[in-house]
């Protein structure tokens, strides 16, 4: 007999609540991508045995500029530094996706660890998406090369986050899981004057969205 | 407010890094042949220029690398930054 494993997203809480029926045109929409795998990947890229092997595994090549970001088919892959990424998996390819690194790279000096249950992805969509975080962040969200495309790691209300801008309306957060919560509750709260509304289910990631995300990759 | 150049992420907030002390203190190959006077030099004794000094930093909240600044301690000027094994500027040793 096989074991049911109930999983549940860090902001399950927030993302069940009902949605505002009537919200202003300014209002920032925010979703939980839950449940995606996490996969933080070390190792040396000046290392062709080691690029060759994630790139065959994560089937795209490692961005290897600072603060960027690559996407191959359903998996986003994020530079965190130079010898470190984050790739993520629709949730139910984690597991493939790290025994195919581990298997990859075996013998060659890296690690493969999986964080899943550490982090969650928020999406916020609305024309105040940046106005809102710069409430709270240091790190210049209109810089000119802060754009889909690139990524960039800073503190948002004092918590650790990995930024990922969406077009001009969008931004993608990645948020420790112990920190989620409470980014929550400070982010609906700073969104005050613009409206706030939590859409149920998950960000709409169309083709669009994907497309527009890869045109910039450098 | 200092605004530190990571040599990765390029210009940041101070917020997000992590202080690290003085740069280039090698430690003692044989701790165990240094005196308590020695030892004690390698551990707690600092340059404290008035002026240019070499120093660590962390980008602790964003690609978690350290790095080596060069920074007047008068003006907080940073008039150099640069990655772990490059060489120190000779002219402020
Ligand atoms: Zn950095």
């Amino acid at each position: 007999m096989s074991e049911r494993i109930l999983q549940q997203a860090p902001l399950a809480h927030v993302s069940a609540r009902p949605g505002a029926a009537v919200a202003p045109v300014t209002a920032l929409r925010y979703f939980e991508n839950g449940l995606r795998g996490h996969i933080n990947l070390r190792g040396d890229p000046t290392d062709a045995r080691f690029a060759a092997a994630a790139e065959r595994a994560l089937g795209a090549a490692l961005p290897t500029a600072a603060n960027t970001t690559r996407i191959a088919g359903d998996i986003i892959v994020y530079w965190l530094g130079p010898d470190e990424w984050l790739a993520v998996t629709p949730g139910e390819r984690e597991q493939e996706v790290v025994n195919a690194l581990r298997s990859g790279l075996d013998g060659v000096h890296s690690s493969v660890t999986p964080v899943t249950g550490g982090q969650t992805v928020l999406v916020l969509r609305g024309t105040h998406a940046r106005d809102l975080l710069a409430k709270g962040c240091p790190f210049d969200l209109h810089s000119p090369g802060f754009r889909p495309g690139a990524c960039a790691q800073t503190h948002l209300a004092k918590a650790g986050v990995l930024l990922r801008p969406l077009g001009d309306d969008g931004m993608e957060i990645i948020v420790r899981r112990s920190f989620a919560d409470y980014l929550y509750k400070w982010l609906e709260t700073a969104a005050a004057e613009y409206g706030w509304v939590h859409a149920t289910g998950e960000a709409p990631e169309s083709r669009a969205h994907l497309a527009n995300a890869q045109n910039t990759v450098t | 407010m200092l605004i530190i150049p990571c040599p990765w992420c390029g210009p940041r907030e101070q917020t997000e890094f992590a202080y690290g002390g003085e740069a280039h203190i090698v430690r003692p190959k044989d701790p165990d042949a240094l005196s308590d006077e020695q030892w004690g030099d390698y551990v707690f004794m600092r340059r404290n220029p008035k002026g240019r000094l070499l120093e660590q930093w962390a980008h602790a909240f964003g690609c978690r690398r350290w790095f080596n600044v060069e920074r007047d301690t008068v003006s907080y000027a940073i008039t150099r930054v640069y990655k772990p094994g490059e060489p120190a500027p000779e002219e402020a040793r």
